[in-house]
């Protein structure tokens, strides 16, 4: 189990992360916040790269930096902006990583060929990265972050910069990736976890603020989303949502605190309005 | 320790080795090569000629008094006066201005030229009229009479000009006859050097080596070191910006073998130093001994005062292994600085920024550490030091490499705990 207690990460005197408490067990836990909420920073602590400026983070009750590698040994990393040779081919590169993670040779070199195959890199195992497009980049970004075969699988934004066919490739990639361990992945993309994640951890004002399943958190919307064509005639202020095109049509998804059933129709609340509605007045 | 070899191989990648091959070549062609002919070339019209190599084939390593005694400088000066002499006699011009022998003719011609003197106006000037300005073209021709010779073993040119062969007897009486070398430093400045000169004027028995070959080597091995030093900086300085510019540092560091993974890669580039520091001398004083033929002299001793006036009684052979001691420090404690800057770079632009001018003070300090070394010509002895420290340039040599490691020390230290990676 991997514990945060009350962690606090300033740059300086900007506050980047303020007492942050969180618990991860097992299943896909999904950091959703706009940019510049402290994802990345979360993560680069939990992958050691900084350190908390006060609290502490635990693996099974062991402060991580102390563990030393015996934490990072059960930990995989794809960084956002991952950073790799280009002059190294897939397998010379995951080599390379291997020797970094000490994975026995042998074991590696299994290892390399089934990762490879999974993430669907077989045709340019030995082609220089350096002609490879943004998707074959992550594929092989997630393919040394599994190396190990980790514990603790950590991505940070895997699906930026992906074409809609990746994304899904990448989505269902990561969740068969997540038996029996803990996945933490973070995005402002939606779409790549509403379906995945076990958990969505949300982030305001630097502060902790939602720490739930995908469910409950569209439940805290509940009665509060509908959906129009006609927006002019919805009186109580309401927030605008999302825009989408029907038979010529343009159907307007809003919030309101009160009830519009008389001129709007209910509609389910998903996670994306959630986001919205909860990064309202987020630049 | 694979991954030592890992990050060797990533270092020595095949630009890098590119780099190197060309900068060798462009090293050798554009000044060793030159240096080694120089060496080569200067052997037969050298302060000597070849009276030291004849005292060296006779007499060996070095010259006892007696030997010098048995060589007879007089009787060969005298020998060329009488060549001089009959010159003299067989040309009439010289008679016509009263020289009727050698030791007349310097003599004769001061006069000559001291009473043509005349007020130009800007300054005094010798003006011949015609005639003697004839004559004394004559008397040089005649004079400048050169013996038909052979050529040596080493296809040294012995034509040399009987004239010419008599300076270089008086040459040979100065240096091997007298100990006017030792004497004239007895009062220098520096106390290193005055001291020696103290000590040598109890040594009676002098080196034969070559007399410009300490000036000549160390010259040499001191564009050679140049050449390491800079060679030593460029790769290491690319390896590691490399690491950081591609952002390869956010997957090293949370692996298992975290940041550990900087030490190995100093321990890679110092290893690498070195292997450019052995490769180097090696191929280049390989290069200049083959070339030169100057094999022979690793046995000699460098105490001779010719061409510089050398401050240790150690061989040639010792000469050569502390130049090459100093290349390897120097290559090592280049590589340190490289490896600071490379970590605070990054990309390779700024990286190169930086090591222009770190480049440049490493090859300042081995040209100027190796050139001349341990003799009294030496620049870093002689002026930062004011000739006070026995052999500061090989301290100072051992002091940049201290300096690196302590530098790369701390910066493998602090990385430890660093957050901008
Ligand atoms: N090294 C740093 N020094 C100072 N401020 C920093 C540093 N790194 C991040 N920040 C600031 O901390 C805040 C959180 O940054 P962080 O990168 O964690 O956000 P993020 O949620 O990952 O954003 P994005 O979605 O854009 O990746 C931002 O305001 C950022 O400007
Ligand atoms: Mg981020």
């Amino acid at each position: 189990m991997l514990t945060l207690n009350n962690v606090t990460k300033n740059y300086g005197k900007f506050t980047a992360l303020d007492g942050i408490s969180l618990e991860f067990t097992g299943g896909v836990y999904a950091l959703l916040s706009p940019n510049g909420a402290g994802k990345t920073t979360l993560i680069k602590m939990l992958t050691t790269l900084i350190f908390p400026t006060s609290g502490e983070i635990l693996w099974n009750g062991d402060e991580i930096v102390k563990l030393d590698a015996r934490y990072r040994g059960v930990i995989g990393y794809l960084p956002q902006d991952f950073g790799y040779y280009r002059s190294h081919s897939p397998r010379e590169f995951l080599r390379y990583i291997a020797a970094v993670k000490c994975v026995p040779r042998d074991a590696a070199r299994r290892k390399i060929d089934e990762l490879i195959e999974v993430v669907g890199l077989s045709d340019v195992r030995d082609k220089k990265m350096r002609k490879f497009s943004g998707g074959m980049i992550q594929r092989v970004g997630i393919a040394q972050a599994m190396l190990n075969d980790p514990q603790i699988l950590i991505l940070d934004e895997p699906t930026a910069g992906l074409d809609p066919k990746e994304r899904v490739r990448f989505r269902n990639l990561i969740s068969s990736l997540s038996k029996d361990r803990i996945v933490i992945l973070s995005t402002h993309i939606v779409s790549d976890i509403e379906t995945i994640a076990s958990r969505v951890i949300m982030f305001r004002d630097h502060k902790l603020m939602t720490n739930d399943t995908p469910a409950a958190i569209c439940d805290s919307l509940a009665g509060k989303v509908y959906e129009t064509d006609n927006l002019a005639a919805i009186t109580a202020p309401y927030l605008a949502l999302t825009e989408r095109q029907d038979g010529g049509r343009t159907i307007t998804r809003f919030a309101c605190e009160s009830d519009c059933s008389a001129v709007a129709a209910a509609a389910a609340p998903n996670l994306e309005d959630v986001f919205l509605y909860v990064y309202r007045d987020a630049v | 320790m694979l991954l030592f070899w890992y990050e060797l191989k990533k270092l020595w990648n095949l630009k890098v080795l590119l780099l190197i091959g060309a900068l060798a070549a462009l090293a050798y062609f554009a000044i060793l090569r030159f240096e080694i002919n120089q060496y080569n070339s200067e052997h037969s019209y050298g302060m000597f000629g070849e009276y030291q190599y004849e005292m060296y084939t006779r007499y060996g390593d070095s010259l006892s008094p007696a030997e010098y005694e048995d060589f007879d400088v007089p009787g060969k000066i005298a020998e060329q006066i009488a060549v001089l002499d009959g010159i003299i006699a067989s040309e009439p011009t010289f008679a016509k201005y009263g020289i009727t022998c050698y030791e007349d003719y310097d003599r004769v011609i001061g006069e000559l030229t001291n009473s043509y003197m005349t007020d130009t106006g800007r300054g005094f000037q010798t003006v011949f009229p015609p005639e003697v300005d004839y004559d004394l073209g004559v008397i040089a021709v005649a004079i400048s009479y050169t013996p038909p010779g052979a050529e040596d073993e080493n296809q040294h040119h012995i034509n040399v000009p009987t004239i010419m062969l008599l300076q270089q007897l008086h040459t040979v009486e100065y240096y091997y006859g007298t100990d006017g070398v030792a004497l004239t430093y007895t009062y220098d400045e520096r106390p290193v050097v005055a001291r020696r000169a103290q000590k040598l004027l109890a040594q009676p028995e002098k080196s034969l080596l070559d007399y410009h070959f300490s000036s000549e080597f160390s010259t040499y091995a001191a564009y050679t070191a140049v050449f390491a030093a800079v060679v030593s900086l460029l790769p290491v300085a690319l390896f590691i910006t490399t690491d950081r510019a591609r952002r390869v540092r956010a997957l090293q560091y949370p692996s298992k073998t975290g940041r550990r993974v900087f030490r190995t890669q100093f321990f890679a580039c110092a290893v690498s130093s070195l292997a450019i520091a052995a490769a180097t001398i090696c191929a280049s004083y390989a290069l200049f001994f083959a070339q030169s033929g100057a094999a022979k002299l690793l046995g000699f001793d460098m105490m001779l005062c010719g061409g510089t006036f050398f401050l240790y009684n150690i061989t040639v052979g010792e000469y050569v292994a502390v130049l090459a001691g100093m290349t390897a420090a120097l290559c090592v404690g280049s590589a340190c600085f490289a490896f600071v800057l490379g970590r605070f770079s990054s990309d390779i632009v700024s990286l190169l920024l930086k090591a222009v001018p770190v480049g440049a003070a490493a090859g300042f300090i081995a040209m100027y550490a190796v050139m001349h070394a341990l003799s009294e010509r030496n620049w870093i002895f002689s002026y930062p030091f004011n000739g006070r420290i026995d052999a500061a340039e090989v301290l100072t040599a051992a002091a940049f490499m201290l300096l690196g490691l302590a530098a790369a020390g701390l910066v493998i230290r602090r990385e430890q705990r660093a957050e901008e990676i």
